[in-house]
């Protein structure tokens, strides 16, 4: 199941999406180093990573692995210290400044929901197109059409104290999709919410990537979550944080609660948990 | 000052109920009596005050130029609504307060934003801010005295000066306290310096400016009847001093009833003003799940 970083796996049913050689995002070689107190901190050695368009990738691997680094290098919110990253071909860093026309096709969703208390959830999922310049009328028109798909129908007037945990998180995936990106990253966006939560939202997520279409990045702890939803599983160990496998998850889609009590799923979960564990 | 301890918190106006209700969110029963509890206890508490007051003077027969009747006061605060001079004193205290509050407001929300975001600027100031803010500031009424005269203008002063390091210093923490996960969805969205400014710095930061503001309207008001206490020829805190060169009790209590009154209206204005520019916030949206 172990396969070389440098030439990653697609799921093969995946494949055909995938223009050939063409990649949407590519991470070529990225090491990022952290000047700590107690000296140097090497939480990313030569990554190679390349991601298809519309495929879903999670990455998984024990705290301090660095798949919150990676990922926050992919959302241009760290620098690596080498290596490039592009997106659709276009370099998102350049000369250690973050190359924002790159990102207009991003969508994050954090560990967090991080939504601002004090615009009501209509005004927090629209704010990036605020930011974009469309119009009140169009925002407000948009607003109510997402929270239906990530299920606030009716909340469109509340402010974020007066929802619970999850539906914070559905107004955070909200706000990402507003702009219809074609990359989706998120941090453990389901973290702190209880299992039947997140079960839903799982459920919830992968008919959402099925219908928008985007490229996701989804980083977890949970190894079953991150088969459930993946094409392929990425692995990184720690110290230094590098990519140790990359396992193609070749389930059928759209997949049930039922999928998870599979022979064929248990089987990948079994194998990768025991990858963690001989570390 | 009984008016002033009460009205903080206790005093809340009914604010509407959520119109979207969290399944999750425990329910809470006693929110309804919780909201109407101060209008309640308020009344009582002011007659137990006024009862005790009338017991002491009439049934311990406790001086009188010690302690007037509160029939008394009142006899004299109608005295002082109707003879008209007042009105003028009334006048130049609450110009003092309201100018010597919004210099601090101005400054001080500059100040406390500058220093906020330059960490070294803090850095090099802050023994100086320091060693200001533990300074009995009311010892300079003198000097502000000799340097601005008898008039206005050293009341203005003194409350600005007052006012400011509450607002200075609630304002730099405000500006610190940006969430970092808020400013991680700005940079994400690649928003520009102003629509991080205008979308989350500045509202991030105005429950802090109105802490600060809480604050520093009530410094003000102190700052300016200290002033006029030292060095004045009018305005409330004078006429304090007049009652009390001239042993007239109820006057002098007549005039701290005035002044009390007046405080509580003007912080009252502040918190009715917080509650209209962010209804979002804990503080005024009420107890949070």
């Amino acid at each position: 199941m172990t396969v070389s970083p440098t030439e990653p796996h697609v799921a093969p049913d995946r494949d055909t999406r995938r223009a050939p050689g063409q990649a949407q995002l590519e991470v070529t070689g990225v090491d990022k180093t952290y000047q700590a107190r107690r000296g140097e901190v090497h939480a990313l050695s030569n990554v190679d990573l390349s991601i298809a368009r519309g495929e879903f990738i999670s990455l998984v691997g024990r705290s301090g692995c660095g798949k919150t680094t990676l990922l926050r290098i992919l959302a241009g919110l760290l620098p690596p210290t080498s290596g490039t990253v592009t997106a659709d071909g276009e370099s998102i860093w350049r000369g250690g400044k973050r190359n924002d026309e790159a990102f207009e096709h991003f969508g994050l969703v954090f560990q967090d929901a991080n939504l601002f208390p004090w615009y009501t959830v209509s005004d927090n999922i629209s704010l990036p197109l605020k930011l974009r310049g469309v119009g009140r009328k169009e925002r407000r028109a948009r607003a109510t059409e997402l929270c239906e798909l990530v299920g606030l129908p009716g909340f469109e007037n509340a402010y974020p104290r007066e929802l619970s945990g999850g539906m914070r998180q559905r107004a955070a995936i909200a706000r990402a999709l507003s702009y219809d990106p074609t990359i989706l990253l998120m941090d453990e966006p389901f973290g702190a919410l209880d299992a039947l939560t997140r079960d839903k939202m799982n459920l919830e997520l992968q008919s959402i990537h099925a219908q928008a279409g985007a490229t996701v990045v989804f980083v977890t702890h949970s190894i079953s979550e991150a088969v459930f939803l993946a094409d392929r599983v990425v692995l990184l160990t720690p110290r230094p944080g590098r990519i140790r496998s990359i396992t193609p998850v070749p389930l059928a889609r759209p997949r049930s609660l039922e999928t998870e009590t599979s022979a064929e799923f248990q089987t990948i979960v079994r194998e990768l948990r025991h990858e963690l564990d001989e570390e | 000052m009984t008016h002033l301890a009460k009205s903080p918190e206790t005093s809340a106006v009914p604010v509407d109920p959520p119109k979207a209700q969290d399944p999750d969110a425990p329910v809470n029963d006693r929110d309804n009596l919780m909201r109407w509890l101060p209008f309640l206890s308020t009344p009582v508490l002011l007659i137990i005050l006024l009862g005790g007051w009338q017991f002491a003077v009439s049934v311990i027969g406790v001086s009188k130029f010690i302690l007037p009747a509160p029939t008394d006061v009142a006899r004299a605060l109608g005295d002082l609504i109707t003879s008209g001079t007042i009105w003028h004193d009334l006048w130049i205290t609450l110009y003092e307060v309201l100018v010597g509050f919004l210099l601090a407001l101005v400054v001080g929300t500059a100040v406390g934003a500058v220093l906020g975001r330059v960490l070294w600027l803090e850095r090099a100031l802050q023994p100086a801010l320091v060693a200001l803010q533990v300074i009995p500031k009311v010892a300079f009424i003198p000097i502000f005295v000799i340097w601005f005269g008898f008039g206005t203008t050293s009341k203005v002063i003194m409350a600005a000066i007052l006012a400011f390091f509450p607002i200075m210093l609630n304002v730099m923490l405000g500006v610190r306290s940006v969430d970092r996960g808020h400013r991680d969805v700005m940079r994400g969205l690649g928003a520009s310096k102003w629509a991080t400014f205008t979308n989350l710095e500045l509202k991030s930061t105005l429950p802090y400016i109105f802490a600060g503001a809480e604050v520093g309207i009530v410094f003000a008001v102190i700052g300016a009847i200290v002033g006029e206490y030292l060095g004045g020829s009018e305005g409330l805190g004078h006429l304090v001093v007049k009652s009390l060169n001239a042993l007239d009790a109820p006057q002098l209590f007549a005039v701290i009833v005035l002044l009390s009154i007046m405080g509580s209206l003007l912080y009252a204005a502040v918190t009715l003003t917080k509650r209209l520019m962010i209804p979002w916030h804990d503080s005024v949206a009420g107890v949070s799940a």
